[in-house]
Formats: structure tokens, sequence, C-alpha cells
């Protein structure tokens, strides 16, 4: 995938971690209200999920790609 | 770029509080009858004789369950309780109401002084059938984000009494059952009250609370607020509230006596001088002064306010605001 597409995604979770972290505020000072149980927060809890485990399955693919490159690539002064 | 997505995420929050907060939304027309006034009618209680005694039987204390719950239980502040039982109370009568169905009494207690001064409402209410004790919706409409003011709502139902309720339409959860009418079956974290057409009343935990059970039952009344402040006429040893819910502030409460017997508080609260409001201990105490078997929080700060014969007997905080329901009593019809 392209590092655009890890890029956007980033921004969206921290979008998401403010907007469930504001709510987690405002539900541990009035649990009654309701704020994190609801079909909107449940709906982005569930996109932030979803977002984070392909965040991490990009970062560990571009990790591996990394260091087979170093492997078959490796720099000049580590050469045997 | 960052700055940019705070920038969203704060415009998130917004659109989200406005739609959840804000945005009317009326529920689903789908209600189950539980109960009918014609087969409420049939359960009669009497007036009292002016030398009644009502002197309620005491039992027990409770203790105070876990909670599985993402709701805390706080315990009660007897230092507080105790405080609160020692102090001189003035009381007097701002207000009574009589035919051959009800008996409403109302009346202003004061105890402390200058910035430590409470002021607060109790009306004293017999009915003989427990179909005068009605619910009303906002804009009689049962739905999410529906509001009015305690004072328009007694007026369009007529009201000769009526105390704010429990704001159920803040929330999505909570059973609600309202005259007889299930009108909500989603259960919540919170405690739940019943009041039974047989003129009782009942205050359960989440995990006491088995709906199935208590819909096959005849109720009246359910509200999903809380917590639970007086069991078996004993003050609770902890309250489901947090820290934040916990601290002084305006309140309104439902106790009950014995069939067709209730008691209805609201405190006023945030103005230093005339009365700074009590935290949900003080407000225990009071019920139980009251001598209340079973007590139960209803919603405060802004939201208590009671009204008799159209005007207002307490001074909500900063006017009071809209609210989803009431309860209230009509006039003879």
């Amino acid at each position: 995938m392209k590092k655009e597409h890890t890029n956007w995604i980033s921004h969206v979770l921290l979008i998401l971690t403010l907007f469930h972290g504001t709510l987690w505020v405002l539900n541990a000072l009035n649990p009654l209200m309701g704020f994190l149980d609801n079909g909107i927060t449940n709906v982005t809890l569930a996109a932030y999920l979803l977002l984070t485990g392909i965040q991490s399955v990009l970062c560990i693919g571009n990790q591996c790609r990394v260091e087979k490159k170093e492997v078959s690539n490796p720099k000049p002064e580590e050469r045997p | 770029m960052i700055v940019l997505d705070f920038v969203v995420a704060l415009i998130g929050i917004g659109f989200f509080l406005l739609y959840f907060y804000v945005l009317p939304q009326e529920g689903s027309e789908n209600n189950r009858v539980l109960t009918t006034r014609e087969h409420v009618e049939t359960k009669q209680f009497a007036l009292p004789n002016d030398n009644t005694d009502n002197t309620a039987e005491k039992s027990s204390k409770k203790r105070a369950p876990k909670s599985h719950t993402t709701i805390e239980y706080i315990g009660s502040d007897p230092r507080e309780a105790s405080n609160l039982s020692k102090t001189e109370k003035t009381r007097s009568q701002v207000a009574d109401y009589e035919n051959n169905s009800v008996k409403l009494t109302i009346e202003q207690v004061q105890m402390g002084t200058d910035e430590e001064l409470v002021t607060y409402y109790v009306a004293d209410v017999y009915v003989i059938s427990i179909d005068l004790l009605r619910t009303a919706f906002a804009e009689g409409t049962f739905g999410k984000n529906i509001r009015e003011s305690t004072l328009n709502m007694a007026e369009e139902n007529l009201a000769i009494w009526a105390i704010s309720g429990d704001s159920y339409g803040n929330s999505e959860t909570g059973v609600v059952v309202r005259n007889g009418v299930l009108y909500r079956e989603t259960v919540s974290d919170a405690e739940t009250c019943v009041l039974f057409c047989d003129g009782t009343m009942k205050a359960y935990t989440a995990q006491e609370f088995n709906e199935e059970n208590i819909l096959e039952q005849d109720v009246w009344q359910i509200w999903s607020f809380g917590p639970a402040l007086v069991k078996d006429g004993e003050i609770l040893n902890g309250f489901q509230t947090t820290s934040y819910l916990n601290r002084t502030h305006p309140r309104s409460a439902i106790g009950y006596i014995e069939p067709g017997h209730y008691k209805f508080v609201v405190v006023d609260g945030r103005d230093e001088g005339y009365s700074k409001g009590v935290t949900l201990s003080g407000l225990a105490q009071i019920m139980k002064e009251e001598e209340c078997i079973t007590a139960y929080n209803l919603d405060g700060g802004k939201s208590s306010a009671m009204v008799f014969q159209g005007e207002y007997v307490n001074q909500p905080a900063d006017g009071g605001r809209t609210i989803s329901d009431i309860i209230y009593i009509g006039g003879e019809e």
C-alpha cells in the first residue's frame, strides 16, 4: 500500500482518538447520559478498531519490507 | 495538518452533541399497555384523617451492592447526615389542596444559616387511587431530546401539582413505563424505581432488576435515573453515582411511605444565602427524616422544579431548564 494511505489513516485515527477521549471524559462525569453507549459511538468505535488494525498491519508490513531491503542491500560499511 | 485534525475532531464532537443532546427524536410507537386506568381504579386507598399517625415501620439496614457496571458506588457520608439531622429546621406550610380523591400539603423547610442555608420543599401527597399519580412527557410525546419546562407540562396536563421527573429523554437506555404503558425496554446500568398498581414502590439495582419478572406484575410507573437513597426506611451505605454528581447540587426525589401516601422533595441550590443544595447523603437524610420507606433520586440541578396551581413553588437554579417529563396530580375530571 502507498504511503499516502497510511498517512490519511493516521489522521482519521487521531481524530477518532480525540473524539472518543472527549466522550470518555464526559461519560466519566455523568455515566447516566450514556455518551459511550449509543449507536453513533458504537459505529465510530468499530471504525476506530478497524482502522487501527489496518494501520498496524501496514506498519508491520512496511517494517518487514525495510528489514528485507536492508538484508538484501546492506549499507556499504556493513559489507563483509 | 495536526491542527486540522483537532478542528475536525471538534466539529465531529459538536455534531455528535447536537444529534445526541439537542435534535428531537420521536420514539417508537410500538408501546405495550401493561395496565389500564380502569384496572388501577379498582384498587383504592383511604385518605388520612387529621389525626392519622403515619409512622412507618423500619427494618434492618441494607448494604450497598457491588456494581458490575461502569457507574461506581460512592459511600454515603454519615457525618453530613448527622450534621443535617442535628441542624434546627424551620417548617412553614406554603400550600395545601384537598378533594375527594387527593390530599396534598406543601411545606417549605429551611435549615442552617448564612452561606450554609438549605431550603427545600416537601409535598406530602395522599391519593385514593394510584392512577391519580400520573406522569407526562414533554409535548405529550415519548422520544429523545423532546423537552419542555415543568411549568408548561403542568399547564398542558391541567396539573394541580407537578414535579420534574427522571429526564428519561437524555439517554437511550433505561426502562420507561408511564401510566401503565411500556415505552422503552432497554435495561440500563442505572438503578430503577418501580411504582406498582397496588401503591407500593421499590427501587432495584441493575443486578436486582429482572425486567421480565417485573413487567409481568401490575406496574404503573418505572423511572430509570436514581440512585436509590433509602430502602426499608434506612439510608443506603453507598449511592450509585460519581463524585462529580455527588457534589452539593439542587436535588429532587420521590419517597414512598405507604400505598397511596408519597412524599416528593425538591431542594433548591447554587444560590448562596438562600440555599446551597445538598449531596446525595444530605438528600437521603432528608428523605429518611420525612419517614420514607423507599426514596429515589430524580433529575436534579437546574431540572429540579415543583409547580403548584400554575406557579413554581421552589426557585429552580438559574431559572430552571426544559426537561423530558414530569410527575403530576391532575385536576378533577
